[in-house]
């Protein structure tokens, strides 16, 4: 018995039909000389026949399997258009398919343009710009202009003025040298 | 085989007793394909073909409660017949019908358990004993003998092989009660359960197991 490899899984299957051809007869030939194998088998078809036998069902009453036919035929009659055809077959499906990849595709062409116009955008002129803005938004931008004109002018006339200064600073520079070429000159 | 052109329902009118009979021998196949088309006579017949050992597998699936046993059989037909121009034939009807047939009885069980679950802790809550295992009465008396030695034994066995079943998970179990009580193969058990047959060969190694070891004492005699 413990020499038996697999033992109840094989037996089990024997005694359930279930045993595959080649096993099977292997299994045939060793119960004919294993007196534990051929024990085990018979307390295993003795406990299956007590569990067929304590799993008999009581049967369906023919009135109430009368009333629950009736009642399935009235649901079976009650749902005409969904039987004899179905709503989604592949002839339905390939118009479908093909309609939906159409608007998938015009919607991706009209956002990479819309995308296209953004970055054509900077190449826009100033009046179709003023052109696009509202009337607050001109004036605002027509105040900083202003300001900015006027720090232009700020700027302007101190870039003069420093202008200035370094010229008359070289022309110093260049009448300090003209007299020490006089003096090299006297001394020697 | 079928003949397309005579509608069945029009030749009752005609041939009543004659037809009939030949009628009644026709195939699942070309029955469901007369359904699919709105036949009523031919979903009728698919009813009365199925309903007994429909109801039997239910009764099984669902621990003896006639009610859930009865409403699980009516709710498999009505989805069978709604979806039946989706049987292409391809596999038996009768496997078809079963896939149907089990998931439903296994939504029926799932939602009695989540419910029972709810009672056990408002039961618990309330100090009431809500653990005590209830034994479907609905059950025959498996002997049915006038011993009552032998009734009584045949009672206890079935409490028994109730506990041991009622402890399985639910795919160990299918597989045992399509094998043992409907006697179907493996191949056809793995169709109905939507599993690989090495899979369903696993399920009911286990739950043979289980039974066998529950039921050692009932081995001898």
């Amino acid at each position: 018995m413990n020499g038996c490899p697999d033992r109840e899984k094989n037996i089990w299957l024997y005694g359930l039909g279930e045993l595959p051809e080649d096993r099977r007869q292997a299994l045939a030939e060793h119960l004919t000389h294993c007196p534990s194998c051929r024990a085990e088998l018979r307390r295993f078809k003795t406990v299956m026949e007590k569990v067929k036998t304590a799993g008999r069902t009581p049967p369906l009453p023919r009135q109430s399997a009368d009333a629950m036919t009736r009642r399935i035929l009235d649901r079976f009659d009650a749902k005409p258009r969904l039987r004899g055809r179905r709503w989604l077959t592949w002839p339905k499906l390939v118009p479908s398919l093909a309609a939906a990849c159409a608007l998938l595709l015009s919607v991706g062409i009209f956002s990479y343009r819309a995308l296209d116009e953004e970055k054509r955008a900077p190449l826009m002129s100033g009046l179709q710009k003023e052109q696009m803005l509202s009337p607050e938004e001109l004036q605002t931008l027509q105040d900083q202009d202003m300001e900015l004109l006027m720090e232009f002018q700020t700027v302007e006339k101190l870039v003069q003025v420093l202008d200035a200064s370094s010229s008359e600073g070289q022309r110093m520079d260049n009448n300090d040298n003209a007299l020490r070429k006089r003096i090299h000159a006297v001394e020697a | 085989m079928l003949n397309r052109n005579r509608h069945p329902e029009a030749e009752d009118a005609a041939e009543p007793f004659e037809a009939q009979p030949q009628k009644n021998d026709l195939p699942d196949a070309d029955l469901a394909a007369e359904a699919g088309r709105g036949s009523r006579w031919a979903a009728e017949q698919l009813i009365r073909r199925y309903q007994d050992r429909a109801y039997a597998v239910a009764f099984r699936m669902s621990s003896g409660d006639e009610d859930q046993a009865r409403d699980a059989t009516q709710d498999a037909f009505v989805k069978a017949l709604g979806r039946i121009d989706r049987f292409r034939g391809q596999s038996s009807f009768y496997t078809w019908f079963y896939r149907i047939l089990v998931n439903t009885c296994l939504d029926a069980r799932n939602h009695k358990r989540r419910w029972s679950r709810l009672f056990s802790i408002k039961n618990r809550l309330l100090g009431k004993d809500g653990t005590a295992a209830s034994m479907p009465e609905a059950i025959p008396d498996p002997a049915g003998s006038a011993d009552p030695m032998e009734s009584l034994r045949a009672r206890e066995l079935q409490r028994d092989l109730h506990r041991v079943l009622e402890r399985l998970p639910d795919r160990q179990r299918t597989a045992f009660e399509l094998k043992i009580f409907e006697e179907m193969t493996l191949s056809e058990i793995a169709r109905v359960m939507k599993l690989e047959t090495g899979t369903v060969k696993s399920h009911l190694f286990r739950a043979t197991r289980a039974v066998r070891t529950a039921l050692a004492d009932w081995a001898e005699g």
